[in-house]
C-alpha cells in the first residue's frame, strides 16, 4: 500500500462489499423516528428534574434561613413556609416521576407507550408548570434571604416592586414551559400519527414549528440582554 | 421551493426515500468511518437518516443532493459522535489527536478495507471528511462547500492527509501481521 493510487482503488472496491442487501425504506424512516420520540419524552423529564432539583436546593437554604432567622418572626414564619412547601412539592414531582418510569417499564408496545405517555403528560404538565414555577420563586426569594441577612434582619426597599419581580419570575417559567411542552406534546402526538398512518410528514411539521420558537426565545433573551445592558449603562451614566 | 406540502406528501416522501435509496452509500461509508462498533453504527445510521428527513424541506436543490447529503451526514456524525463518546478516549497521541477504543471489525468488508477504515477512524474529524470526500473524487471545490472551507484549504491539508493515510494504513497492516 505504497501508493494513494492503491487506497483509492481499496476505496473504490468497498463500494460493491457496502451496498449490500439492505435498503432504506419507510420502515427504516420510522425507526428513526421512533429514536426522535424518546427524545422528545427526554426533554420533557428533564423539566421534572429541573424542578426536582430546584426544590432539594430550597429545602436546605430554607432550613439555613429558619437558623439564620430565628429571631425574626415574619422571616421565620416564612422559612418555614417556605420549607414545607417545598417539600410537599418535591414529593409530588417525585411522585410523578417515579409514576413516568412505571411506565417505561411496563413493557408495552411503542404505540401503546406513546398513547400512555401522552395521557399522562396531559394529566400532569399543569401542575408541574406551576409545582417548577413555584419551586424557582421560592428559590429566589431564599437566596435574596440568605444573601442580605443583616444579623437577622431583612429589609425590602420598595415592597411592590419586589412582588411584581415575583409574580414576574412565576409568570415567565409558566409561559416558557407551557409553550415548549405543548409543542414537545404536539411533536409527541406526531409522532404517534406518523407511525400509525405512515405519514411521516407530521412530525417534520411540528419540528419546523418548534424551531421557530427556538428563534423567538433566542431573540427575547438576546433582547433582555441588551436591555438589560443599556439601562446598566445609563444608570452608571446617571451617577 | 418548500418540498413539504401536507397533500403531495406521499409523492415526497416516495422522492426522498428514492433520493436516499440513490446515494446510502454516503450513509453507510460515514457510518463505518465516524463509528466503532456494530451498534453504534446502527444509532448513527439512524441518526443522520432521522436528521435528513426532517431537513429535507430545506433541500431547495440549488446544490447537488449528494453534496446536501453530505454535509448533513457529516454534522450529524461529528455532533453525535462527541454528544455520546460511549467509548472512552483511551489515549491521546500524536498532538491534540485523539484515539478512540479501537474499532471492531466490520463483517461484510474484506480485512484490507477493515484496515483503510480503522485508519482513516484514526484522523481527526474534519480530516475523516476530508479524506472520505477525496477518495470519493468530489472535486476540491465540492470538498470546501460541503466542509466549509476553501479550496485552497483543502488542497493543502490533502497533501499532509495522504500522506498521513499511508503511514497510518502501514502502521495498520504492519500491526496486524505482527
Amino acid at each position: 500500500m505504497s501508493e494513494f493510487s492503491d487506497i483509492k482503488k481499496l476505496w473504490k472496491s468497498a463500494d460493491s462489499q457496502i451496498l449490500t442487501n439492505e435498503s432504506i425504506d419507510i420502515e427504516t424512516v420510522k425507526q428513526a423516528i421512533t429514536k426522535q420520540s424518546i427524545r422528545i419524552t427526554s426533554k420533557l423529564i428533564s423539566s421534572f428534574r429541573a424542578g426536582i432539583l430546584a426544590l432539594s436546593l430550597n429545602v436546605i437554604l430554607s432550613g439555613f434561613n429558619i437558623y439564620a432567622y430565628a429571631g425574626n418572626n415574619l422571616i421565620f414564619v416564612f422559612s418555614i413556609s417556605s420549607l414545607i412547601l417545598s417539600i410537599l412539592l418535591l414529593l409530588f414531582l417525585l411522585y410523578r416521576y417515579n409514576n413516568l418510569n412505571k411506565l417505561d417499564q411496563a413493557g408495552l408496545s411503542l404505540q401503546d407507550l406513546i398513547v400512555a405517555k401522552i395521557k399522562y403528560f396531559k394529566q400532569s404538565l399543569s401542575y408541574v408548570h406551576h409545582a417548577i414555577a413555584i419551586s424557582l420563586v421560592l428559590l429566589i426569594i431564599s437566596l435574596n434571604l440568605i444573601i442580605d441577612n443583616n444579623g437577622g434582619h431583612y429589609q425590602v426597599n420598595n415592597v411592590w416592586l419586589y412582588a411584581g419581580i415575583m409574580i414576574i419570575a412565576y409568570l415567565i417559567p409558566i409561559l416558557m414551559l407551557r409553550l415548549t411542552h405543548n409543542l414537545y406534546l404536539k411533536q409527541y402526538k406526531s409522532v404517534l400519527l406518523d407511525l400509525n398512518e405512515s405519514k411521516l410528514t407530521e412530525m417534520n411539521a411540528e419540528l419546523r414549528k418548534y424551531k421557530w420558537l427556538k428563534l423567538f426565545f433566542l431573540i427575547i433573551i438576546l433582547l433582555s440582554f441588551v436591555v438589560g445592558i443599556i439601562a446598566l449603562f445609563f444608570k452608571i451614566g446617571g451617577q | 421551493m418548500a418540498l413539504m406540502e401536507g397533500k403531495n406528501s406521499e409523492v415526497e416522501i416516495k422522492n426522498f426515500l428514492n433520493l436516499i435509496s440513490d446515494n446510502q452509500g454516503i450513509i453507510y461509508k460515514i457510518c463505518n468511518v465516524f463509528a466503532n462498533s456494530h451498534e453504534d453504527r446502527n444509532d448513527l445510521k439512524q441518526e443522520i437518516i432521522l436528521q435528513l428527513w426532517t431537513s429535507y424541506h430545506n433541500f431547495q436543490g440549488k446544490s447537488k443532493f449528494s453534496t446536501w447529503m453530505y454535509r448533513i451526514a457529516f454534522n450529524t456524525a461529528v455532533t453525535n459522535i462527541r454528544k455520546s463518546m460511549r467509548h472512552p478516549v483511551i489515549e491521546a497521541l500524536s498532538g491534540s489527536e485523539q484515539f478512540y477504543s479501537e474499532k471492531d471489525t466490520i463483517d461484510c468488508l474484506n480485512e484490507d478495507i477493515n484496515h483503510l477504515y480503522k485508519s482513516i477512524s484514526k484522523l481527526k474529524d474534519v480530516d475523516k471528511a476530508i479524506v472520505m470526500l477525496y477518495l470519493e473524487e468530489k472535486s476540491y471545490k465540492e470538498i470546501g462547500e460541503i466542509i466549509g472551507i476553501s479550496e485552497k484549504n483543502v488542497s493543502v491539508k490533502l497533501v499532509r492527509l495522504k500522506d498521513k493515510l499511508k503511514k497510518l494504513m502501514i502502521k495498520q497492516t504492519s500491526h496486524v501481521r505482527v
